[in-house]
């Protein structure tokens, strides 16, 4: 009962927020009426207005709830695996290494010529910034501290924060735009983005999904898990896979954007319980609510002016990793 | 003994070779004998040698010998080789202080910041020191609270610097971690280190008792909890000095104090210079790389000291146990 009732609050607040992303704060007029007119008949009825939000509204808002799905989902994955309630895709480094390949395909310094190059970059820094992290923080051994994998994480973070500054300074020095991007801004995406992105959001969340009952057995302890049919190696090369693949296209999409997939997952602990089966869809379905909420905030705050939406999502999520570190530790 | 105060000499000497390299290299490659003749000469109308790069390479100096001996004493006192100013909150709280006085108060004059920055780094080490009251002391667990500060407060910093894009360029000239167009009048500005490191360098006889564990360095009669006081005030002052003048340069008061460490060992009144000579000598090279490699456009010295820090911080990370 009480998970229905969770799921179905999630829904009406996410789709509540979509609607409101739709016409809220726009540096022009846009009315309710607009907003819908661009939705159902793609702004062929109700002239400009209706035009813009068909044109940039509505694929805003589709980005947003598509980006915070997949940061939600990567999010419960990654706690799933590691059994650490800190893990998630911007503590563990992997969005920064993720911006890092992004840097270096979208600056030419290393040339992909064929479609798909971003977000193979993207998906290579994040996986090569994760088996630093693993391998360094002691991520399998069962006798490490929990902690030693974010701290493993922050310091690969920092660095690729580093390369990605050096990679831009190299290029280019127009500080405005690049600071906005590696903040996560919603501000540019179109209907290219939702194009990439709903692919990839389908097949992480799917392989989740299915991934999910044996991220149970492996919350059991991992003998417990192995005793019981679970190949574990199998199933951490899979979860690897597909968490990547959701980062790699969020922050192909729209730059790195932190923290929700630390939220989501441990909010719905609260009144979930562990149960993955419930755990990995309500994350996804709360990281849109949180992405699409950031991102109206993000042009709230400083209205007429965009504030990236990556910003406002640390500005909430780092005080909810400072009350977590006290709580996990 | 003697072989450690050897070695001390052998990075003076490195020191000084390295600032001899940061005067002559840059945009205009000069010889060492026109640097030194224009440096003897000190002509106020030499513009680059007497007053573009001398007073940089003394700020580099003054400022990594801080942040070197900063992170040697905080290291010291907490007894935890992955403990630094940067990962305790100072850096990130003196970087805060920073951005919102620049946005509130546009026209403050520079000779203010580096006092905003001590309130705001002494303010972040307060905030770490309320988080880890009442709960069991753990290496990682307060490596990781620091960091938990530190991405709070940098997360408030990024989100004051983005929403106010018209004040972005001050505060990021500021905020970059970089010796780019500091002169004369900086110089002024990290005067009170000459102050501070001594200050410090006395701290060497305590740190060695404390080193030895709390019952012992009490039985002693080292005063705990006033040495710790007066180390962890010594420490945040020099880091947010540093912060103040030229901007959050992170990991080499983590790094300068390792590398010290395996120099000339853990008796501090060895190690505290050796960490400070180590100190300057990475500032003082990562900024003369910065204005070389891409002259005549620079690398901000932070991101160059970041690239090395980062990794070596991984490789401890690696091999400690606790």
């Amino acid at each position: 009962m009480g998970r229905s009732f969770a799921a179905a609050g999630i829904v009406l607040l996410g789709g509540g927020l979509f609607w409101l992303s739709l016409y809220s704060w726009s540096p022009f007029t846009i009315t309710a009426a607009d907003a819908w007119n661009g939705l159902v008949h793609q702004g062929s009825v109700g002239g400009n207005m209706a035009y813009i939000v068909a044109q940039l509204r509505v694929p805003r808002a589709l980005c947003a709830a598509l980006v915070g799905a997949c940061l939600g989902l990567a999010g419960a994955l990654m706690q799933g695996i590691t059994r650490n309630r800190l893990a998630s895709p911007s503590l563990f480094g992997v969005t920064a290494g993720a911006a890092l390949g992004l840097a270096l395909f979208s600056t030419g310094l290393v040339a992909l010529p064929f479609a798909g190059g971003a977000l193979l970059m993207t998906c290579l820094g994040g996986a090569l910034a994760w088996i630093t992290v693993f391998s360094l923080g002691g991520a399998w051994s069962p006798t490490t501290a929990q902690g030693r994998l974010v701290l493993a994480g922050v310091a690969v973070a920092a660095l690729c924060a580093a390369l990605t500054r050096l990679t831009v300074i190299l290029v280019e020095a127009q500080a405005q735009s690049v600071l906005n991007w590696l903040a996560g801004s919603l501000a540019n995406v179109g209907a290219a983005q939702v194009q990439l992105l709903w692919p990839c959001t389908l097949i992480g969340g799917l392989w989740a999904l299915w991934c999910a009952p044996r991220l149970n057995l492996i919350n059991l302890g991992e003998d417990a898990a192995r005793s019981l049919g679970v190949g574990i190696a199998s199933l951490r090369l899979q979860v690897f896979i597909a968490s990547l693949l959701l980062v790699g296209a969020s922050v192909c999409a729209v730059g790195p954007i932190g923290f929700v997939g630390l939220i989501a997952p441990n909010i719905l602990r609260q009144f979930l319980g562990n149960d993955y089966r419930w755990l990995i869809p309500l994350s996804a379905a709360l990281g849109a609510v949180i992405v699409l909420g950031a991102d109206l905030l993000s042009r709230a705050v400083a209205f007429p002016v965009e504030t990236p939406a990556g910003v406002v999502t640390a500005l909430i999520g780092a005080p909810f990793f400072l009350f977590l570190a006290r709580r996990a530790l | 003994m003697t072989r450690p105060p050897l070695r001390l000499w052998l990075l003076l000497g490195l020191l000084l070779l390295a600032t001899l390299i940061s005067l002559s290299a840059g945009t205009v490659w000069l010889t060492p004998d026109t640097v030194l003749d224009r440096l003897l000469a000190h002509d106020a109308l030499d513009f680059e040698v007497w007053n573009h790069r001398l007073p940089r390479s003394l700020i580099a100096i003054l400022a990594g010998a801080a942040f070197g001996l900063a992170g040697a004493i905080v290291q010291g006192v907490i007894r935890n080789p992955l403990a630094s100013p940067e990962i305790l909150g100072v850096t990130q709280g003196a970087g805060l202080a920073l951005t919102v006085a620049i946005i509130s108060w546009p026209h403050l004059p520079i000779v203010w910041l580096p006092l905003v920055a001590c309130l705001g780094g002494a303010g972040g080490a307060l905030l770490l020191a309320l988080y880890n009251t009442g709960v069991s002391f753990s290496g990682v667990r307060f490596a990781l609270s620091g960091v938990a500060i530190a991405v709070t407060l940098s997360s408030v910093t990024e989100f004051l610097i983005l929403s106010h894009p018209l004040d972005i360029n001050t505060a990021l000239l500021a905020l970059t971690g970089s010796l780019w167009s500091r002169n004369w009048h900086h110089v002024a500005l990290v005067l009170p280190f000459l102050v501070l490191i001594p200050v410090g360098l006395c701290l060497a006889k305590p740190l060695n008792l404390i080193a030895l564990g709390d019952e012992a360095a009490h039985s002693l009669g080292t005063p705990l909890s006033r040495t710790r006081w007066l180390a962890m005030a010594c420490a945040v002052l020099l880091t947010s000095l540093g912060v103040g003048v030229i901007g959050p340069i992170g990991f080499i008061g983590l790094v300068a104090p390792h590398m010290a460490r395996r120099l000339v060992g853990g008796h501090h009144q060895c190690l505290l210079p050796a960490a400070m000579l180590i100190g300057a000598l990475l500032l003082v090279l990562a900024d003369t790389l910065g204005r070389t490699l891409i002259a005549p456009s620079e690398i901000p010295a932070g991101v160059l000291t970041a690239v090395i820090g980062a990794p070596y911080f991984l490789w401890l990370l690696a091999r400690f146990k606790g």
